[in-house]
């Protein structure tokens, strides 16, 4: 099944719901590095997602409101890296159905995008740690078979960014307020890491249907 | 958990906090938008405006400093999360036909990328704005690269003397070479006693055993670099801090200083005028001259028991600017 607007906007109402039902979870793991609000900024974002996805536009135009809906709802670093994606992945095409190659480029000139505004890395602990690996796994994913579905490339992207963040538990934080912790945020799971892997997975799943 | 705070509900906290804000103030302050604070009476489009963004759950900070001499606007974001792009932006829309736009921005990852994507989105209509970054703490060391650098109270100073500068009429370039100035000989070591609950999830921001202090961690919990120590006296702690910050700053003996100590919320002024006192005969002993003196609560975080002290190297331009009228709620100047 390709990608439009339709799988968009069911994807963000998935992602939503998971959020909010991860709310207090997600709060916690960032109290433990962070200032304990990590939850509370990602469901404002979703809630800004979802409503400026139901304002009818071209595919494009909706990431791009998407993108805009999200900055407006929401602030912290949250605000400006998942506002910059969505916004870059608007920036990728004109079309109103993307294939597996289509949805794969589109992830990457939203990674492009993100990379404007932080220069964090895999391994630095942040949410680049779920975000990095799986645009390029859906990338690989779309290169090596032409006829890999959007379900695939979404499948594979989300299976990637799970590995990245369940890996942030090892690391050392090098960004953002956990950073001054320094050794000590070894064994804390990195919460914008987690929360950009339920995001990929809810693009997996809303794909799929 | 129960919280002992009193609150109405936490998605409006922001919102109805500055409206008792600028009620209460409503000389000096009010709201141009739901959470863009200005002056009651805007300046004279003539001169050069000072903005600054940052969360709240800070109060005073930031928008405590807002009027005459000080901001012309503080653009605020959720409690202790920085303003989304799209505020900024129309926080910086606002004074468009001023002489110039300076935003004080403090170093956090949130708040520069906002101020970054906010300022991006002003340039594109043609809106050109200047910054200065805040990077006083030295927690990770006197001689730390700015990344490992956090803004914390020194921004408020620093607005004292750009805002004085900038109601003189000085042009933006004239107002940048004297906060930049002043930026780089300032320095903050916080420390922590207690620590706070983050008053919409009710999580406790970070966790300090009952008989431990901090020295160095930031004003939103995050962790020293030393880790937990035995609680010491209020002489003991100003003896260790106060030299490091005097490193920080190179401040040599017959100099002139400025000694802040900004308390987070639990501490008492008690206790501050305890840390100010040791401070300041340590500051003499090495031969500098304090020419401006402050204990209050200038920059809090909720019920965190601790304070940030603050030491800067004033030359007589920044000396004199301190001294200059203000009339901001949380800084009048007479």
């Amino acid at each position: 099944m390709p990608f439009t607007k339709e799988t968009l906007r069911k994807i963000l109402a998935e992602a939503k719901e998971v959020i909010e039902s991860k709310f207090d979870y997600l709060n916690e793991l960032d109290s433990a590095t962070g200032d304990g609000d990590h939850g509370t900024a990602i469901l404002s974002a979703m809630k800004g997602a979802v409503e400026a996805a139901r304002q009818d536009a071209p595919l494009a135009q909706m990431f791009q409101n998407i993108g805009w809906g999200i900055m407006n709802a929401t602030g912290g670093s949250t605000s400006s890296l998942l506002g910059s994606f969505f916004l870059g992945m608007g920036d990728a095409f004109d079309k109103e159905e993307l294939n597996g190659l289509g949805i794969s480029k589109a992830l990457d000139s939203g990674l492009k995008q993100v990379q404007m505004m932080t220069t964090a890395k895999v391994g630095d602990k942040t949410l680049m740690d779920a975000m990095i690996p799986a645009v390029e796994a859906a990338r690989l994913t779309a290169e090596k078979d032409p006829e890999a579905t959007t379900a695939d490339v979404l499948a594979a992207a989300a299976a990637a960014a799970a590995g990245g963040a369940s890996s942030t538990d090892q690391l050392v934080a090098r960004f953002g307020r956990a950073k001054n912790l320094g050794e000590r945020s070894v064994g804390h799971r990195d919460a914008g890491a987690v929360s950009m892997s339920y995001i990929f997975q809810a693009f997996a799943d809303g794909s799929r249907q | 958990m129960v919280m002992k705070k009193f609150l109405n509900k936490p998605e409006n906290l922001t919102k109805e906090l500055l409206e008792g804000y600028t009620e209460c103030y409503n000389r000096q302050v009010k709201l141009a938008t739901e959470k863009i604070v200005v002056r009651a009476e805007a300046k004279s489009k003539d001169k050069v405006a000072i903005l600054t963004l940052g969360g709240a759950g800070h109060e005073p900070a930031l928008s405590g400093f807002v009027g005459y001499g000080m901001l012309d606007a503080s653009i605020v974001g959720d409690i202790f999360a920085a303003p989304g792009g799209p505020v900024v932006y129309e926080g910086l829309k606002l004074f468009k036909d001023y002489a110039g736009i300076i935003l004080v921005v403090l170093n956090h990852a949130g708040d520069v990328m906002n101020a970054k994507m906010g300022c991006m989105m002003a340039q594109r209509d043609g809106i050109k704005v200047s910054q200065i970054l805040t990077s006083d703490d030295i927690a990770a060391g006197v001689d730390a690269p700015i990344e490992d650098r956090r803004g914390l109270g020194g921004c408020i100073p620093l607005i004292k003397i750009i805002g004085a500068a900038a109601e003189q009429g000085k042009s933006v370039d004239e107002i940048l070479a004297i906060g930049e100035k002043f930026n780089q000989r300032m320095a903050t070591l916080a420390v922590t006693m207690k620590t706070a609950t983050h008053p919409q999830s009710g999580q406790y921001i970070s966790t300090l055993p009952d008989d431990k202090m901090e020295i160095g961690m930031g004003q939103h919990g995050e962790g020293g670099e030393t880790g937990p120590v035995a609680i010491k006296t209020a002489d003991e702690t100003a003896e260790i801090m106060i030299p490091e910050l005097i490193a920080a700053v190179h401040a040599k003996a017959g100099e002139k200083v400025v000694l802040i100590v900004n308390g987070s919320g639990a501490t008492t002024l008690m206790e501050m005028f305890l840390i100010y006192r040791k401070s300041a005969e340590l500051l003499k002993k090495a031969g500098l001259e304090i020419v401006f003196g402050r204990c209050d609560e200038l920059l809090t975080v909720q019920e965190s028991g601790g304070f940030q002290l603050f030491l800067a190297v004033a030359d007589d331009e920044a000396a004199k600017l301190l001294a200059e009228p203000s009339d901001a709620p949380y800084w009048v100047t007479k």
